[in-house]
């Protein structure tokens, strides 16, 4: 009975795991989702052209992490670009995930 | 009219004081990043994800970003911090330092 409470605490506790974190793919990403950010990321010399002008950051070999938190940031505001602000209220969590394992990549 | 030379190193050292403005000296980035290094590593290739690389980033990009911090237009309460004792000169250096390193790339 105790091993079988174990057992079914890991279960439970892998699973909860693995449902909050959404796993990203890369391959996934650069299918469908990837539309959206080339026009500016993916131009080598591209610049932002308002408010201010300056080089479109360059994604390729970002930690993933870090992407997500920066998708994050602009989804809730609490990091303001009115193009950032608006691409990144389009993506789901997957998608966000998806797309910092693609960036994270540099080919 | 001869100017005594003790007055001309005056005038040349007063005049290096006042002006703020060289052109960014990667080098001079390079002797200042030595407090950012232990989150943004040595080059500025981060080794825990959560810190941004910076190696290899647009200059301009970079120095958007650290006068961001520094004017309050973007909120991060540890680079907000760093960023506090940074003349524009520092982070112009800063930014030319980290944009010389090699690690960022475009991708498509």
């Amino acid at each position: 009975m105790r091993t079988f409470k174990l057992l079914a605490l890991a279960v439970l506790a892998s699973a909860s795991a693995s449902a909050s974190a959404a796993e990203g793919n890369a391959s996934a990403a650069a299918a469908n989702k990837i539309s959206m950010c080339v026009g500016c990321h993916g131009i080598p010399g591209y610049r932002t052209a308002f408010p201010e002008v300056y080089h479109v950051p360059k994604l390729g070999g970002q930690h993933a992490a870090y992407i997500v938190k920066a998708l994050n940031a602009y989804k809730t505001g609490e990091r303001s670009h009115p193009s950032m602000k608006g691409i990144a209220a389009s993506l789901t969590d997957q998608d966000i995930a998806d797309l910092a394992a693609y960036y994270s990549e540099k080919k | 009219m001869k100017t005594p030379i003790r007055l001309m190193i005056a005038i040349v050292a007063a005049a290096s004081v006042t002006t703020t403005a060289h052109a960014a000296d990667a080098a001079r980035g390079k002797e200042k990043s030595a407090a950012c290094a232990a989150c943004h590593g040595a080059d500025g290739n981060s080794q825990a994800p959560d810190f941004p690389r910076l190696a290899g980033q647009y200059q301009d990009y970079l120095l958007t970003a650290l006068t961001h911090y520094k004017n309050g237009k973007r909120k991060n309460a540890i680079m907000q911090g760093q960023v506090a004792n940074l003349t524009k000169q520092d982070l112009a250096d800063l930014s030319a330092f980290y944009a010389s390193q090699k690690g960022l790339d475009v991708k498509r």
